[in-house]
């Protein structure tokens, strides 16, 4: 399955890189270093199936709110996207608070950065937003379909 | 006895005595007259004032016979002169003699002489008496002034006891003294300070035991002690062998409420190798002395405490100040560096569908796993540099109970080790950093760590909370069967530099830092070949609130 991906990392080297590994398994990626053009793409492309995301962008602190926002604007405009998390430097702390506060997908470290569970992760986050999304759709048609079923059924005179 | 009542003209002035002798010569119509007064330091009656009087005509018994009769005597002398003699009594002793003589000896003394004598010897000694009293009050005024003077100026504790103690002696005249503070957690006695000589090692390490000696009696009733002669006291303990008469006052807040439990502050007991050497105004005396120790024991403590704070709230700014820097070159690092060996890997990766010579191959593959192995080598390493300094962030209320848990699921452990967890209900939340749960994470790890490779793999983790007089405390401990630590490795375990078998060792020493900014202590106890235990304490957080 093919996805669309944004990257959003402030590291230009770290950017070619997940941008490199997500290219090479088929996937569309589009690459960003601030919260402005991230903000941009989101508001562009309301069919993205993943966000990787450094958390530090967010953790600064005068781009926390910005950081907060963007995430919130995820959530509240891409309901099926997932986000995985990256960070240069985090704690226990900062894990909990990707999973509990930011619904994050998953938490990778650059420090320890394995690349294949990052394709493992990538990989099942792009197929359950794509799977998520065509159940929906399906829920939706099916839905249309009844309806326009019992509005003939209501126009149609009983015989 | 105070100490200036020693010389027998010392409370009263020498004019005086002169003007006293010269009216007794007058009003009796004598020859002459002299004085005498009690010498304590010769411990004899001493001539201190005379009138016309070349030598002593009496015999020396006519001392004794006054001193004894305790009133006017009228005597014939040996060398034909006649005497009339009346004492001077205060506090109930003869004090002084003052005695009139004429050379006729067929002269007869009258009643009315004797009763202007003894008016004028009454007279003396209820000046004498005046003055002694007044002489006393002003060394004692002097004595409290002096301590005040000096408690406003001097805050360290030992000082203060130092001079309170040897301020109480000298006005009392004591040889031996100590100052005992009471021991909040065992109860004991504790040597602050000692006065005098002859302290030796096993003197000093005295302390007296439950129901032991007179401070200890003093401590427990709360009131003040007067022994006159410890020789007959059965409450004393024989610390020097010369002492006889021995006092003792407690220290405690407010005198009114000697009945609250924890108003005691400690005993000063004074000793002097005199037979009642201390009198019920010694006690008093004493026990205003007493409230001075309070009150700079008070001071002094209040002191440390505030001196406490505000290097604690120094060196957490510090270390903020460091862990701001240190996370910002951490994040740099991680991010220059772990680049490094992500990109090696996928080179290797990439390798396997090239064609190439094997030569060539085996070439390229060995340098890319030495950058990748380096690089990784170098993060590692960064890694523990800056742990310590890690941004902890604001502290919250935690459940230990929960961090464990959490830790215990983030360390996952293999099924061959069997986890015991023994946490207690409702165990009080603790403020802290959520860094408590990487330390956590990390004793965990370095737990399956000393068990890879072990018959037995057992890990022990328990929480419980711990009242004592600091407060209440929650106590974890992680506990594992796995080779232990032996006695070399234990001296450097919480070095900065300790070497360990995977060449990274930073020791523990980040663990003990952070845990003792958060006020808590960290400790370990390991047996080689049987395991290691550790056990953190931490302040467990007061007041109700939600805990996450």
């Amino acid at each position: 399955m093919r996805g669309k991906v944004l990257i959003v990392d402030d590291y230009s080297d770290w950017r070619d890189m997940l941008s490199g590994l997500l290219e090479r398994e088929g996937h569309q990626t589009e690459a960003v270093g601030t919260l402005a053009a991230a903000m941009t793409y989101i508001n562009d492309n309301n069919d993205l199936d993943l966000v990787v995301l450094d958390i530090r962008l967010v953790e600064t602190e005068e781009n926390n709110e910005d950081g907060m926002r963007l995430l919130a604007e995820i959530r509240k405009r891409l309901p099926f996207t997932r986000v995985v998390m990256v960070t240069g430097y985090g704690t226990m702390e900062t894990q909990r608070k990707a999973f509990r506060e930011f619904q994050a997908f998953d938490f990778l470290s650059k420090a320890q950065f394995d690349s294949e569970e990052f394709r493992r992760s990538f990989q099942d986050a792009i197929e359950q937003t794509i799977r998520d999304r065509k159940t929906w759709k399906d829920k939706e048609f099916t839905r249309d379909q009844k309806y326009e079923r019992w509005q003939r059924d209501k126009t149609d005179p009983i015989r | 006895m105070v100490a200036n009542q020693s010389t027998p003209t010392g409370i009263l002035d020498p004019d005086f005595l002169q003007s006293v002798v010269r009216q007794a010569s007058y009003q009796c119509r004598a020859d002459g007259s002299c004085l005498y007064m009690w010498d304590s330091e010769r411990k004899r009656m001493s001539l201190v004032a005379t009138h016309n009087l070349q030598d002593v005509p009496w015999d020396g018994g006519l001392i004794g016979r006054v001193t004894n009769s305790r009133q006017t005597m009228a005597e014939v002398c040996t060398d034909r002169c006649v005497s009339l003699a009346a004492p001077l009594i205060w506090q109930d002793d003869v004090r002084g003699i003052l005695i009139v003589f004429d050379e006729n000896a067929k002269r007869i003394f009258r009643e009315r002489d004797a009763a202007l004598l003894q008016s004028l010897a009454d007279m003396a000694a209820s000046v004498a008496q005046q003055n002694e009293r007044l002489a006393r009050m002003t060394t004692q005024f002097r004595t409290l002034h002096t301590i005040d003077v000096a408690l406003t100026s001097s805050l360290e504790l030992e000082r203060v006891l130092d001079m309170i103690l040897e301020k109480a002696a000298e006005l009392v005249g004591a040889e031996h003294g100590s100052l005992r503070q009471l021991d909040p957690e065992s109860g004991k006695l504790v040597l602050r300070a000692h006065y005098g000589d002859g302290w030796t090692p096993e003197k000093l390490a005295y302390t007296p035991r439950i129901g032991q000696g007179i401070a200890r009696w003093v401590a427990e009733n709360r009131r003040p002690y007067l022994s006159p002669d410890v020789r007959h006291d059965p409450l004393n303990v024989v610390l020097f062998e010369d002492m006889r008469s021995s006092i003792s006052v407690p220290l405690q807040y407010g005198l009114e409420d000697s009945a609250k439990p924890d108003s005691l502050l400690g005993v000063l007991l004074l000793e002097s190798s005199r037979v009642a050497a201390f009198d019920q105004q010694d006690v008093e005396l004493l026990e205003a002395l007493a409230q001075e120790a309070v009150i700079a024991i008070q001071n002094a403590s209040q002191h440390q405490k505030l001196l406490t704070e505000q290097e604690k709230r120094l060196a957490a700014e510090k270390w903020a100040m460091m862990g701001q820097a240190a996370t910002a070159l951490a994040h740099r690092i991680n991010n220059l560096m772990g680049i490094v060996p992500v990109s090696a890997r996928e080179t290797l990766r990439s390798m396997t569908k090239l064609e190439i010579a094997d030569s060539e191959r085996l070439w390229i593959e060995a340098n890319l796993e030495r950058i990748q192995r380096n690089a990784q080598f170098v993060l590692k390493l960064s890694d523990a540099l800056f742990k310590p300094f890690k941004d902890s962030g604001p502290a919250a209320r935690l459940d230990v109970n929960r961090l464990l848990d959490e830790a215990l699921e983030a360390a996952d452990l293999p099924a061959n080790i069997e986890v015991s967890r023994s946490f207690e209900k409702n165990l009080p939340p603790v403020n802290c950093s959520l860094l408590l749960l990487d330390i956590f994470l990390e004793l965990i790890t370095n737990a399956r760590k000393a068990m890879e490779g072990r018959e037995q793999r057992r890990l022990q983790v328990s929480a419980r909370s711990d009242q004592n007089d600091a407060g209440l405390w929650v106590i974890v401990e992680i506990k594992d069967t796995g080779k232990g630590i032996s006695s070399d490795q234990m001296m450097h375990l919480w070095n900065m530099f300790q070497q360990s078998e995977d060449g990274l060792g930073f020791g523990l020493w980040w663990l003990r830092t952070f845990i003792e900014r958060q006020g808590g202590s960290i400790k370990c106890n390991s047996e080689p070949e049987k395991g290691s235990a550790f056990v953190v304490r931490l302040p467990a957080a007061v007041g109700r609130q939600s805990s996450i």
